[in-house]
């Protein structure tokens, strides 16, 4: 029996089974209605996890001014870096750090001089039931199983969180039973679900939690490493963007007053915009 | 809630894409896994199960470095279509057709194993050509073959996320697919969102499964005995 047959075959089957006429119209209806009803944005802008709320309302605030339209994909910079250097669509990425975009701009992946700081973080350690205020010291009286920080790997915030547990002094053995997360907003998620009972959190994502209702903390639980671990937060234009008036728009608008604003409001600091 | 939908659409975009074009694949392949008594059968029959105990991650990962726009089949679609295949919905349909072979080869595989030698040499010594053979014997007796394989594959096309996570990403109306768009709303602590969405999920599944037992009763086989 040869493959051609089999495939003549198929059409009698088609015409057999009411499922697969079902598919078939299904398929057919799929194409023109996606061909019709697709409005593409104009530009994919992928950012850290920690910035996605003020991204989403950044595009959200330039949508209304201009004609442009934006996606915003979110993620760990790590992984985000690595979808990018494996072909990922995406126009604009704001890193948490400064690596990471340096990085693509050395590949040839991302417009070089396009690097500016959108944002400063801030991490900080919540301990919602600390005795008292909470200490990087007193840390070692919990298990380390229940202290939880983004995943240093390909999360800057969980980065910048290793640095101060072994700036600490904590032995070796506890700091490796520490959780790792994917990502920084998650760390919020898990204290606030009481399946942690600590970790290294961004100012922003403690913000957004509260915002949206799934995040009650109190000014005292947290100890603020502002000065010690502050997190240079880099965007760069990617090189396939190098011709797209939206994405062009979006980095521009980023040194404008009323987003600077926005990303202020959010638990971010400002710098000048240089690299 | 208008981002899931969205993700539902696309999910039932790329298990459609995924089955149709399966079918045609997976035909010829199980026609000769069941008829064939070559010695290479065997592997051609273990490569075909692999996805079956491989872990996505697996598949994901070596169709990311063969994908990739730097690759030689990658860097070809980039200059003919001028997109790159990983992540990308194109990309999602290439995975899709390799993660789902084994439910669609085997099924059709059990359906024609059953058509006895003796029917298909009767209708010869009547005349009937092969195509007719094909056409008239062997296919009505493989019905039920075809409907278990269409709706596993649909089913697990719904139900993948490992290789899309290694090489879809989340990018919303391309790869952000019903599994993705859940794994985000636990992520964010969008726990009602989440819900909605893996109850629906959990009642299709059902639903398929129940329509494979009730509608092909138990003459296909996921895994080869």
């Amino acid at each position: 029996m040869s493959p051609e047959v089999g495939a003549d075959g198929l059409v009698d089957v088609v015409r057999c089974s009411p499922v697969f006429a079902l598919i078939c119209r299904f398929i057919l209806a799929s194409l023109l209605w996606g061909g019709g009803s697709a409005v593409a944005a104009e530009a994919r802008i992928a950012v850290a996890a920690n910035f996605r709320d003020t991204a989403l309302a950044i595009a959200a605030r330039l949508e209304a001014e201009s004609s442009h339209r934006y996606e915003v994909i979110a993620g760990s910079t790590g992984k985000l870096a690595s979808q990018i250097i494996n072909g990922a669509p995406f126009d604009v990425f704001m890193a948490a750090d400064r690596r990471r975009p340096q990085q693509l701009v050395d590949r040839g992946l991302a417009a070089s001089g396009s690097q500016q700081v959108y944002a400063v973080g801030e991490l900080g350690l919540w301990w919602p039931d600390a005795p008292g205020t909470p200490a990087l010291d007193a840390l070692a009286a919990l298990e380390s199983r229940s202290v939880c920080i983004a995943n240093p790997a390909f999360a800057p915030y969980g980065e910048a969180a290793w640095e101060m547990l072994r700036s600490a002094g904590l032995e070796a053995l506890w700091l490796k039973g520490v959780v790792r997360v994917d990502n920084v907003n998650l760390v919020a998620g898990l204290i606030a679900q009481g399946q942690a009972r600590a970790g290294f959190v961004a100012r922003s994502s403690l913000i957004a939690g509260m915002r949206n209702g799934t995040v009650v903390a109190a000014d005292e639980e947290v100890l603020w490493f502002a000065e010690q671990a502050p997190v240079d937060q880099v965007m760069v234009l990617l090189a396939r963007a190098k011709m797209n008036d939206a994405a062009q728009h979006w980095v521009q608008q980023m040194q404008a007053p009323p987003i600077r604003e926005l990303i202020r409001r959010d638990g971010y600091r400002l710098s000048d915009g240089q690299n | 809630m208008s981002g899931d939908l969205q993700a539902v659409w696309l999910t039932a975009l790329l298990a459609a894409t995924t089955t149709l074009l399966l079918v045609p694949i997976a035909s010829p392949l199980a026609w000769w896994l069941a008829r064939s008594s070559s010695p290479s059968r065997s592997l051609v029959e273990a490569v075909v199960a692999m996805p079956l105990v491989l872990p996505p991650t697996v598949l994901g990962f070596y169709l990311l470095i063969m994908l990739n726009p730097e690759s030689s089949i990658g860097g070809l679609w980039v200059q003919l279509t001028g997109d790159s295949l990983t992540f990308s919905f194109s990309g999602l349909v290439i995975a899709s057709i390799i993660y789902s072979l084994p439910f669609m080869v085997q099924p059709l595989q059990a359906a024609f194993r059953a058509v006895p030698e003796s029917v298909l040499e009767a209708a010869a010594t009547l005349g009937a050509s092969p195509r007719d053979r094909w056409l008239n014997v062997v296919l009505p007796m493989a019905k039920r073959g075809y409907l278990s394989g269409c709706v596993l594959t649909f089913a697990h096309t719904v139900g993948e996320f490992g290789v899309v996570l290694m090489m879809g990403g989340n990018i919303p109306g391309e790869t952000r697919v019903l599994s993705i768009a859940i794994y985000e709303h636990v992520e964010t602590l969008n726990y009602d969102a989440a819900h909605m969405l893996a109850l629906g999920l959990l009642c299709f599944s059902f639903l398929s499964l129940w329509l494979v037992y009730r509608y092909a009763g138990h003459r296909f086989e996921v895994v080869r005995g």
